[in-house]
């Protein structure tokens, strides 16, 4: 649905963008991830046709950004990652007035606001005036907005940028109903962690370039090596993890406190055989859970030193 | 039938026009603009009548025609207002989306941007109509006056709506082309000012000194004629500009302040020049758009950066930094645009070939010309440091559009202000024209025209007033400067919700 391939873009003279390429395919949700300063806003401006590229090129549904951007309005919801709202009109005006900008005729008006406001939740303070409204309001208001002429891409800028916990897990529910409507969403976040729950792929941009880019779970793969479980024993059958030590892809076997930690190389199911094989030992498991390793700093690791992107 | 439907969905079922309308009669500020805007031209207009009384006796004698009369000052004060209504409105369209950030809602939107400045245009010039029909009761009573020729009335009418549209259209073009809402605003003083005084002047040729029309249809016609064909070329040419600087992405490429000034200047001072030696025209307008430069960079400047000239706390220092309040180069730039015109108005003025020949004859002693540029240099100052007053204790609201027409609401009441005081509230000795002498350059040099009698030493009075004023008001300035800084400093905030 969205091919970027080589874009560049330099302002003045500071490069931005260096041959940035990635794909997101139709329908799915791809998350594009980096740190602040990375090059994010920069891609989703020239796919948004607001910016121009210095080189390179992005298709949209087979259309060139460079050649077709007005075509490519119709079919794009952008939503920048600051944007303002008229203030001093109702929510509805305000609907209704980009209605009109996305030459959506008359008759039909009130219908496509009525739709798109139910879709966002937005029907319940439709008469409330924009300036009135708080962050999360405005936020729906916004997506109520771009979705206004039924676009096939959405392309969404920090969108979660500011919400509380509540905010974002509404957010994230309305995101899973419009890929459920069978849009294609790219939405960029320097957090990856907030993403990787809804989003099928990931594209990870540093310094102007995609570090790495996947499914989440190949991502996920990637960016831990390894797996770390933590089980429960009885205390009289603990020392029976001796023989687990010298299991093949096992890594690292501990135990505090009556916790036995073990680590061992990514392989889908693994965990079951070694649980087997302490129940033939004769161990008596209290529970099996496993340690989710902490995406944040592997995510550092990845981006290179944060100090460096400030 | 298809196409009224087509026009009327541009125009005004045209969703900008819908939207600002919503925003504007849902709040009562609204209302209360539009009082304080009908009782202003009601003052404005009756002290105006009161000053030009003078005038219309000297020319009409004893076959006064009050209809008439009272209308054309209703006209005249309107046309002002309007015009600079249609600037301060028509300048913050584009730049000020930028700076509200819902520019790029705007621009991903899927109609052209022919269709966005349109109906942007049309928004604001229907505020604009409200305005104007705001102050029907005045033409009615002006009617109820009689003598009013309807025709000129209605060509008066027609002309202001004319006017007051194409600067809105220029001033939404530079809007487009400048970062900031200051620059556009300037820009838009010259070229709007730079027209309109080329425009009076052609209007002018049609009438009498004090407004009486030499009645002939056919000049009447040729006039309409002329100014709708020039309404279309410039408003067109201002469409056409802005839709290609709203052209999706070079809307990011706008031109720098400076560079525009300097382009406008130069192209200003060339048609000066032009004016006077290929076609032996008028030169009237070149001071007239220096002063509008001056006062217009002025004020532009003390909006924009009064506050943050850090640096030094000497005394000498903050007071210079008070005069110059853009910062050296600005001020050495304006310096240079400045002297640009004063030397231009100097030579034109002087040279023996002037087509105006009192004008000659006033220069004829080196004296007298330096008190003259005395005089101007004086009047200058003063209404620059109007600007820097109102620009240093204004410019941080929120609001600049209001600021920016109370403010020029203010300076087009001093003149009549001072006048009246002057007529009524003292009991002066001083016949009317000689009051003009002392309140206004301009009229020294019609005053001179009639009388010849010597009134330098009048007019030197009215300098040391002027420069007086002027700098009880940059000091005024300067203190509040000094208070903003001492409040950001404390508060580490940015003054920009300061009242
Ligand atoms: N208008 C601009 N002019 C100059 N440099 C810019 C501009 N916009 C962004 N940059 C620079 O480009 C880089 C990428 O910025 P951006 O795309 O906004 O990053 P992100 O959205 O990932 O935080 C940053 O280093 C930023 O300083
Ligand atoms: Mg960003």
């Amino acid at each position: 649905m969205i091919e970027v391939s080589n874009l560049i873009k330099y302002y003045d003279s500071f490069c931005a963008l260096s041959s940035c390429s990635f794909g997101v395919d139709k329908g799915e949700i791809l998350a594009f991830v980096g740190p602040n300063g990375a090059g994010k806003t920069t891609t989703i401006k020239i796919l948004a046709t607001v910016l121009e590229p210095s080189d390179g090129e992005a298709i949209i549904d087979g259309l060139s950004i460079i050649n077709h951007s007005d075509k490519i309005k119709k079919l794009i919801g952008y939503m920048p990652d600051e944007y303002g709202i008229y203030p001093y009109v109702t929510v509805k005006d305000y609907l209704d007035y980009f209605a009109g900008m996305y030459d959506v005729e008359i008759s039909r008006r009130s219908s496509v606001v009525g739709m798109v406001s139910e879709l966002t939740g937005v029907t319940s303070f439709l008469d409330k005036e924009t300036h009135q409204l708080s962050k999360g309001m405005v936020q729906r208001l916004a997506l109520a907005k771009i979705l206004l002429n039924d676009p096939k891409v959405l392309i969404l800028d920090e969108p979660a940028h500011g919400l509380d916990p509540r905010g974002r897990i509404e957010f994230r529910l309305i995101l899973k109903e419009l890929r459920n409507l069978g849009k294609t969403i790219l939405i960029s976040s320097h957090i990856l962690t907030e993403l990787s729950e809804i989003s099928d792929s990931v594209v990870i941009i540093d310094k102007g370039k995609v570090v790495t880019a996947g499914k989440v779970s190949d991502i996920q793969r990637k960016l831990q090596p390894s797996r770390k479980y933590q089980i429960k024993l009885t205390a009289d059958t603990l020392n029976c993890i001796d023989s687990i030590r010298s299991m093949e892809h096992v890594e690292m076997v501990s135990i505090e406190n009556d916790v036995v930690f073990i680590e061992h190389k990514q392989a889908d199911g693994f965990i079951a055989d070694i649980v087997g094989k302490i129940c033939l030992n004769g161990g008596r498991i209290l529970e099996v859970k496993e340690v989710k390793q902490n995406l944040e700093s592997v995510f550092m690791q990845l981006t290179g030193d944060i100090n460096e992107s400030f | 039938m298809k196409v009224f439907s087509r026009l009327s969905q541009a125009t005004i079922y045209h969703p900008e026009v819908v939207l600002s309308m919503n925003a504007r009669f849902r709040r009562s500020s609204t209302l209360f603009l539009f009082i304080i805007f009908v009782l202003a031209v009601s003052v404005i207009s009756l002290l105006a009548y009161s000053t030009f009384h003078h005038y219309f006796e000297l020319y009409s004698g004893s076959e006064r025609n009050h209809g008439s009369e009272y209308f054309q000052i209703v006209i005249f004060t309107l046309t002002i207002v309007c015009s600079l209504l249609g600037i301060s409105l028509g300048s913050g369209v584009v730049n000020g989306e930028k700076a509200r950030k819902t520019f790029e809602f705007l621009v991903t939107s899927s109609v052209t941007p022919e269709y966005i400045v349109v109906g942007k245009f049309f928004a604001h010039f229907f505020h604009i109509l409200l305005f104007v029909l705001a102050c029907a009761p005045f033409m009615m009573m002006a009617l109820y006056l009689g003598g009013l020729d309807t025709s000129l009335a209605l060509l008066s009418l027609y002309t202001l709506l004319l006017l007051a549209s194409a600067n809105l259209a220029i001033s939404m073009a530079f809007s487009a082309m400048t970062p900031i809402l200051g620059s556009s605003m300037v820009l838009s003083f010259l070229t709007c000012g730079g027209l309109t005084t080329m425009l009076m002047t052609e209007a002018g040729n049609l009438m009498s000194p004090y407004g009486r029309l030499h009645v002939n249809n056919l000049a009447f016609l040729e006039f309409a004629v002329m100014f709708t064909l020039l309404w279309m070329v410039v408003t067109g040419l201002s469409f056409v500009s802005c839709s290609v600087a709203l052209k999706n992405r070079f809307a990011n490429r706008t031109i720098g302040f400076k560079i525009w000034i300097l382009f406008t200047c130069t192209v200003f001072f060339f048609i000066g020049w032009y004016l006077y030696f290929i076609k032996k025209g008028t030169i009237g307008t070149l001071p007239y758009i220096a002063f509008v430069i001056l006062f217009g960079f002025f004020s532009y400047m003390c909006v924009e950066s009064s506050i943050f000239h850090p640096k030094s706390e000497e005394r000498w220092t903050k007071l210079w930094y008070a005069l110059r309040p853009g910062g050296t180069r600005n001020f050495i730039f304006m310096l240079i645009v400045g002297a640009m015109y004063l030397v231009s108005f100097a030579t034109l003025l002087t040279s023996a070939s002037s087509p105006y020949p009192v004008y000659y004859r006033y220069f004829d002693t080196i004296e007298r010309l330096l008190f003259l540029s005395c005089y101007l240099i004086s009047w200058l100052m003063f209404i620059c440091s109007v600007g820097i007053f109102i620009g240093s204790h204004t410019g941080f609201f929120k609001k600049p559009f209001i600021i920016h027409t109370v403010a020029l609401l203010i300076i087009c009441l001093i003149y009549p202000l001072i006048r009246l005081y002057i007529t009524s509230f003292t009991r002066s000795p001083l016949s009317e024209s000689d009051i003009d002498i002392y309140i206004s350059p301009f009229f020294v040099l019609e005053a001179t025209n009639w009388f010849n009698t010597n009134r330098l030493d009048k007019s030197g009075l009215a300098i040391l007033m002027l420069v007086i004023l002027s700098v009880i008001m940059l000091i005024k300035s300067h203190r509040k400067v000094e208070y903003l800084k001492s409040l950001v400093r404390s508060t580490g905030k940015p003054a920009l919700t300061i009242k």
